[in-house]
């Protein structure tokens, strides 16, 4: 009788190679495994240098007594029914995946990516990004924000709260302050909760929040410690998407309320953009044709994103042309760049402010 | 007596085997065609699809902090030590100076690992992470049931939270109620699992280059762990693994037999 069977063994080609028979020996036998034609004569030459038995007599020479999990597992074995067990066949070449994993350096970790050969010149693909007057670069107290090289898209930065920018996952863990899924959409590599800026007095801070695929600040990888101070200019990167750090145009800083300003809203899980004009109010919420409610911007049709939108979510007012958000007792709530709002606070929205609706964002911006 | 063993059926010989590399239990799994997959539930891991998988090896529970120690104290990898503000890392941080694991937590799983760590501990031993159709197959069974024990969700059979431990449980603890026939221990609960496999919509293909260790991506890990609840602690559950490391994410091996 035989402990291990020769058939399925995973190193059986070891114990061949480590027998004591002869070459022309050793590939008959493995010719005989190959073509299933092994006999009890077969298996005989190799159980008596078998490394399974070998490996398991040193294990009970090297740690005599039982462990507690070993003696837990035996008793739960013991108590168990041998299963019938099928063998089926599998033919065909090994595909990569199923061979061990070859021997890597151990403290292989991430590699920073290498980056598209166009990231040095990152205001070629930014449309709304005038070219900014020296005198304002150089001043520190001219506000910033963040602009997403691809779409254009501008994020607004608190003065003195944190906001994290990640990934809307509504099946699992925390709805990001900062949606950047839409962005990342072709390649995903932005986590869920992916880095956080910190504001204090007009100084921007960023970290990684253990992201996957890195951020990365001028091409360089942020390590874990303390923020990484930003500094005007500064391309960041999470994963793929690339964000450029700038001062605010101070046309659009100080835009007149004017009827030639358009207003709209961008669904960033989506990208679907949404006029809104005054004085016409504006109510955002989830549809709902069981009881023939339509919102005025329904995001329902935005798909699952919005499961924690509530029907009548949040309202956006004009006051002297300019929009104003006000959240409308809604379930998850709503929160303005990363700031919680109480019901019945209405608060002014600026362009790149980012509006957070149980996890599905808005993002509110200008044309002028 | 003597028995010819092209004709002996399988189960005279012991399915589980001691892996000589890293002293673990491994258990054979035989290959064949499965349900992957469901039609509810969680979009992530709709539609139902039939998918075959080979024989295989897999580890009988997931790597501990000792067998874990025996790893980085043959190749001085780094330990598990973070501290972060976005995981609380206080129970299971690694102690530097001796490099040793938590008092008290030889037999909890490893945590705080990165996919790179799971993969450079299977280089030490020899071994591979499963793939993701493995893991379901070794989980779910050829009848694709939905739990490793049955079709029925039982509170107390794993570490979840409506068992409300709060944190990882000693291999065995759920033993051997929650195991599966094979007699695979914690395939549910307890930790999440990483796999070779990139997180990738179904139907799964294991050809498509989802299995590629070079490609980046976010990694699958399956089996949930102690903070999720029973929406998500099913042998379905597919969970992206987009962070480096989480305080409830081990894993587990697998190889192939010699063909």
């Amino acid at each position: 009788m035989y402990k291990y069977n020769c058939r399925k063994c995973p190193i059986r080609n070891r114990c061949i190679d480590e027998s004591a028979n002869a070459p022309s020996v050793k590939e008959i036998i493995r010719q005989a495994f190959a073509a299933r034609t092994d006999t009890r004569e077969t298996w005989g030459s190799l159980q008596p240098h078998c490394l399974l038995l070998i490996a398991e007599e040193e294990r009970a020479r090297t740690a005599p007594r039982e462990s507690m999990l070993s003696r837990r597992l035996r008793q739960a074995r013991e108590a168990r029914e041998q299963t019938a067990k099928a063998l089926s066949s599998s033919a065909g070449r090994k595909p990569d995946y199923l061979q061990p994993v070859s021997p890597v350096s151990p403290q292989v970790k991430p590699q920073p990516k290498e980056l598209p050969a166009d990231v040095t010149e990152p205001p070629a693909a930014l449309p709304e990004v005038p070219a900014r007057e020296p005198s304002i670069a150089t001043d520190r107290a001219s506000p910033r924000w963040l602009t997403l090289a691809a779409s254009g898209r501008h994020i607004a930065l608190p003065a003195n709260k944190e906001l994290v920018l990640g990934r809307f996952d509504p099946n699992f863990g925390v709805p990001p302050d900062v949606d950047l899924a839409y962005e990342d959409r072709e390649t995903r590599t932005v986590s869920r909760q992916h880095a956080r800026i910190v504001s204090a007095a007009g100084h921007h801070s960023i970290e990684d929040l253990g992201s996957r695929h890195g951020l990365f600040v001028n091409g360089e990888q942020l390590r874990p410690g303390p923020p990484h101070e930003l500094q005007l200019g500064d391309q960041v990167e999470l994963g793929s998407v690339q964000l450029l750090y700038d001062t605010i145009p101070s046309h659009v800083l100080d835009f007149a309320p004017s009827a030639s300003v358009r207003h709209f809203l961008i669904v960033t899980p989506t990208g679907r953009r949404l006029a809104i004009a005054p004085p016409e109010d504006v109510l955002i919420g989830r549809s709902d044709r069981y009881v023939d409610f339509v919102p005025d911007v329904d995001l329902s049709r935005e798909g699952e994103v919005a499961v924690r939108v509530s029907r009548r979510h949040a309202i956006i007012t004009w006051r002297g042309r300019v929009p104003h958000l006000e959240d409308l007792g809604s379930g998850f709530g709503t929160r303005l760049n990363g700031q919680t709002l109480f019901i019945g606070q209405a608060v002014s929205l600026k362009p790149g402010d980012h509006i957070w609706l149980g996890g599905c964002v808005l993002a509110y911006d200008i044309e002028l | 007596m003597m028995q010819d063993p092209s004709v002996m059926s399988d189960d005279t010989s012991m399915s589980a085997i001691v892996w000589p590399a890293d002293g673990k239990e491994m258990v054979f799994v035989p290959g064949g065609t499965f349900p992957m997959g469901g039609n509810d539930g969680s979009p992530e891991h709709q539609p139902e699809h039939q998918m075959h998988v080979a024989d295989f090896y897999i580890d009988r529970w997931s790597v501990t902090n000792a067998e874990y120690k025996r790893f980085v104290d043959a190749t001085n990898h780094p330990i598990p030590n973070y501290d972060v503000s976005w995981c609380d890392t206080r129970d299971y941080n690694w102690d530097p100076e001796p490099r040793m694991f938590p008092d008290g937590k030889a037999d909890h799983p490893v945590v705080l690992v990165t996919w790179e760590d799971a993969m450079a501990y299977a280089a030490w031993a020899e071994k591979r992470l499963p793939t993701e159709a493995e893991w379901e197959r070794a989980a779910r069974g050829l009848d694709g049931r939905r739990y490793p024990w049955g079709s029925e969700f039982v509170s107390g059979l794993c570490n979840c939270k409506e068992v409300g431990l709060g944190g990882t449980s000693p291999i065995g603890q759920f033993s051997p109620e929650g195991d599966t026939p094979e007699g695979l221990v914690d395939m549910l609960g307890n930790v999440w699992e990483w796999t070779n496999s990139l997180f990738r919509p179904y139907p799964y293909d294991p050809d498509d280059g989802r299995e590629s260790r070079q490609a980046r991506g976010f990694r699958v890990l399956r089996g949930a762990s102690w903070i999720n609840d029973a929406n998500v602690v099913h042998c379905l559950s597919r969970l992206d693994g987009d962070f480096q490391f989480y305080n409830n994410v081990g894993f587990r091996c697998a190889v192939s037999p010699e063909q």
